[in-house]
């Protein structure tokens, strides 16, 4: 058996014994004290139980820590060294947060052991609620040791979610066993004196059942949202298909669930013997089968704890299509019919509403809702289907800055340009005997694909089209280079709708990050300005420039002052530009000497021109773009009051990401 | 004695250790941190000296001023563009805009001069 | 019926999770200072990488090593005091060539990863 199966298997036991922990912990609490025979005998035999279960919680938990320290130093025989266990109880936090668990279960050892006299009501709350509140933070500190903590910037909503969710399958799924327990001792003729109890901890039990529920649905949202984030993670990644196993064995769980408290539980207080006690019997069976159901969901949320999160995953899409209605741009004659279609499904909806409400004849009425949610959703959601690969949702593993973009256009020239043609449109010398002519990059079709889908058809290549597979040609950074390069085609013709202020509110072409520096000072990013400063990125080509730069430079304070970094970005990219540029005028703003070949190929794309500017807003978007054959260089007080402009936005649009989709 | 009594004992006990144990554990970091402050602080204290790269962006020896782009001054400075003054005029000579140059920092912050550059070939 | 299937799938259960779990690498490495697989014409002082996730110091290591497997860092590898998501090391004065950046790190969330790449000092 491999160490990480073993892992998995003391994660898994050591997790369903502090659920159950909880869950005997609140049954007692929730019963209450009772003076019948039948129902003491249980309880005794539940906190029998209770102490056996707490030493195999600690006795698990030490197998855990051995695991620990084993995988963190990566030897198998470092799980039984004091050095490496006490650098993980002592350095980690994970360490920590396992010293103070195992600390509480001690304690709850130490009560439960306890003979203490408690026939007094007040003792007995005592008791049993110290227990059930050590046995909780025993199970909910879990979380400040797991996937939550490691949540960035601030990990305490996930942990305090995360906890939520794990206290609610503690008070639940851990409660199962003992009232099953409690069921079959009351369903026996000679246990008939605590037949009322039994009935009466059922009822509480079932209501606070129902409330576990809806915590852990709320919760486990919550987690969703956190850890996995996006459809196709969810599909695409191990993570995520755990996590829909674990949701599909929920769903006879649930149904069993829903069983007994509809039909089973007010059935018990009915006639003892040809009633009551038949259903208490059956209770009893069906809980123990919900429990046994539920110990394997706990089996895979230990897995989950064992498996990175969905969201730092490259997923994997498993279908041959994906939804967009991006499809419907290209398509306009279809739009009426997802129109229909969607209203269809709206009101097969409302009809699946209304026949929760309403409570007669809800055969017919749930019946004819789903035939019309079916049938809306079959009328309108083909017409947004188009094609998807499984790297269609796969992140770029080149960022989208410019050093890749110009390597990608020189890829492009050497590879590509036969038939693409050399700006893109589709014109290559060799187009002519495809038998499909090249599709125009240029076009914003290109920006409806993913950067997924692009890698995608590089690697694989597009045989109907007689595209080549440039997989074994080009190396995976090789292709994320053009991929990045074919984007940044793309943006340029979007470009050009960019109008010759900034457009208040409304950011969303997306700057390639570069990084430069001057002289000998250490490289600089575009990265690092965000959230500080805006930045007015100047390609110029001496001498047409000079009269320009001398402007802005005699303006740099002001500039400066209303936060903005000019820099200044030869065109023919000479590693002596600040001499060049000479003493006078004063110029102290930035000039890169380092990086200005990828930055002038990457931003010449945008504007093909001797002297462009480009106003790069404090997320990371271009909002203005400055070249002498489509705009004329900004004026100095235009220019100021564009500032201005950006100075007043507030941030509502999160920071571009460097990956584009 | 009566187990609710017990409870309760562990419970306050659990409290004010709980409770003591941040306080002490929290002025302590407060106090490292105070510490750690001082001591990013405290090579302030007398005369030092720094050799580091940069480039010359502007010379004008009249006001006795040179503009270098430089990287990093451990303990000093974050790299940037930055005035200088010399503490030579001789200093001056040969140096042109443009220049890569490595230079000798010396002072006690923030009273320091230039004393050399070296232009990096 | 329903015990025994029950029994059968839980006995199952743990073999189908391993084969997940073994499927396990994930890159966490953000970015870094030089760029993974970038040409750089000045030496850099120093090796800076930056994580998706907060780093356990004890168990978070890094290497660079030269063309020859040679160690050419200072060891003096460390989590950022300020940042615990940038691992950072110092180097000596390096000549122009190819170095590997070998680095093995553990999340807060007691995660493994590991990852290398390379960049290039140009003469």
């Amino acid at each position: 058996m491999s160490l990480e199966t073993l892992g998995f298997l003391a994660r898994w036991a050591h997790l369903a014994l502090a659920v159950a922990v909880v869950g005997a912990c609140a049954v007692l609490l929730v019963g209450g004290r009772s003076d019948r025979p039948t129902a003491r005998a249980w309880e005794d035999h539940v906190l029998r139980w209770l102490r056996r279960l707490v030493l195999l919680a600690l006795a698990s938990g030490a197998l855990l820590l051995a695991y620990q320290a084993a995988y963190l130093s990566g030897r198998a025989a470092a799980a039984f060294e004091g050095r490496t266990l006490a650098l993980v109880l002592f350095e980690t936090q994970a360490g920590h947060v396992w010293l103070v668990r195992h600390g509480v279960l001690l304690l709850l050892f130490a009560l439960v052991s306890l003979r203490a006299d408690v026939d007094r009501p007040l003792d007995w709350v005592a008791g049993r609620g110290q227990a059930l509140v050590l046995g909780a933070g025993a199970l909910g500190l879990v979380a400040a040791g797991g996937h939550a903590a490691a949540v960035k910037p601030d990990p305490w909503p996930a942990v305090t979610i995360d906890a939520v969710h794990l206290l609610a399958t503690g008070i639940w799924v851990g409660g199962l066993l003992p009232l099953a327990l409690l069921l079959r001792a009351a369903s026996r003729e000679e246990g008939a004196d605590a037949r009322p109890y039994a009935v009466l901890a059922a009822r509480r039990f079932s209501r606070l059942a129902l409330a576990a529920v809806v915590a852990l649905v709320v919760s486990g949202t919550g987690n969703v949202v956190t850890q996995i984030g996006s459809v196709a993670a969810l599909v695409g990644t191990p993570y995520g298909r755990l996590l829909l196993a674990k949701l599909g064995l929920l769903l006879p769980i649930l149904a069993l669930a829903a069983v007994n408290r509809r039909r089973l539980v007010p059935a018990l207080s009915g006639e003892a013997a040809t009633v009551g006690r038949p259903a208490m019997r059956r209770l009893a069976r069906f809980v123990t089968a919900e429990a046994m159901l539920a110990l394997l969901v706990v089996a895979i949320g230990a897995a989950l704890g064992m498996t990175p999160p969905a969201r730092h995953q490259q997923p994997d899409w498993p279908f041959a299509f994906r939804l967009s209605l991006g499809a419907l741009q290209s398509a306009p004659e279809l739009r009426l019919r997802a129109l229909i279609g969607s209203q269809v499904a709206v009101v097969g909806m409302a009809a699946a509403l209304a026949a929760l409400v309403i409570r007669s004849r809800r055969g017919p009425w749930l019946a004819s809702a789903a035939v019309l949610a079916g049938l809306g959703l079959g009328l309108g959601l083909p017409p947004l289907a188009i094609d998807a690969y499984p790297t269609t949702y796969v992140r770029p593993r080149v960022p989208y800055q410019a050093a890749s973009i110009a390597q990608g256009a020189r890829l492009y020239r050497e590879h590509c340009a036969a038939c693409h043609g050399r700006s893109g449109a589709g014109d290559g010398d060799r187009a002519a005997t495809l038998p499909r002519r090249p599709p125009d990059l240029r076009s914003p079709h290109t920006a409806q694909h993913t950067a997924g889908d692009l890698f995608w058809w590089i690697t694989g290549g597009i045989p109907r089209a007689a595209m080549p597979a440039f997989g074994d040609r080009l190396g995976a950074e090789a292709r994320w280079d053009l991929v990045n390069f074919v984007r940044a085609l793309g943006a340029d013709t979007a470009a050009r709708t960019l109008g010759p202020g900034v457009e208040p509110g409304r950011p969303w072409l997306v700057a390639p990050d570069f990084t430069f520096a001057v002289g000998p000072t250490p490289a600089r990013a575009l990265k690092d300005y965000r959230g500080r400063r805006i930045v007015l990125l100047v390609l110029y080509t001496l001498p047409d420039s000079r009269p320009r730069l001398a402007q802005l430079a005699a303006n740099y304070n002001v500039l400066a002052l209303l936060g903005v970094e000019v820099v200044a970005v030869p065109g023919d990219a000479a590693p002596d530009a600040i001499r060049r540029l000479g003493a006078d005028p004063l110029i102290l703003f930035p000039i890169v000497t380092e990086g200005a070949r990828e930055i002038a190929a990457a931003y010449g794309l945008f504007a093909r021109a001797p002297h462009a500017e480009f106003l790069i807003d404090r997320q990371g978007y271009v909002r203005a773009r400055w070249a002498p054959e489509t705009a004329p260089v900004r004026e100095l007080n235009l220019l100021l009051a564009d500032i201005q402009e950006l100075n007043q936005e507030k941030a509502a649009t999160p920071a571009a990401d460097e990956h584009v989709h | 004695m009566r187990l609710w009594k017990v409870v309760l004992l562990v419970n306050l006990a659990l409290a004010l250790g709980i409770g003591g144990g941040y306080l002490w554990w929290g002025r302590r970091t407060e106090r490292l941190e105070r510490e750690l402050a001082q001591a990013r602080a405290a090579p302030a204290v007398g005369q030092r000296e720094w050799r580091v790269r940069g480039v010359v962006r502007a010379i004008l020896p009249d006001i006795n001023l040179m503009v270098l782009s430089h990287e990093e001054i451990p303990g000093y400075m974050a790299p940037m563009t930055m005035g200088f003054r010399a503490a030579s005029p001789k200093i001056y000579d040969g140096l042109q805009v443009g220049d890569a140059v490595r230079f000798t920092v010396r002072g006690t912050p923030p009273d320091v001069l230039v004393t050399a550059v070296d232009r990096i070939p | 019926m329903t015990k025994r299937m029950i029994a059968a799938a839980s006995l199952a259960l743990p073999v189908l999770l391993s084969g997940v779990l073994g499927a396990a690498a994930h890159a966490v490495l953000d970015r870094a200072d030089p760029r993974v697989g970038s040409t750089v014409s000045t030496a850099p002082s120093e090796v800076k990488l930056w994580f998706t996730e907060n780093l356990e110091p004890a168990f978070s290591t890094i290497r660079v090593v030269d063309a020859d497997g040679r160690q050419v860092d200072r060891a003096d590898g460390r989590v950022d005091a300020d940042n615990p998501a940038l691992l950072r090391i110092t180097l000596s004065l390096l000549p122009a060539g190819t170095y590997r950046v070998l680095w093995r790190v553990v999340s807060v969330d007691t995660h493994v990863t590991e990852g290398e790449f390379t960049f290039t000092i140009a003469s």
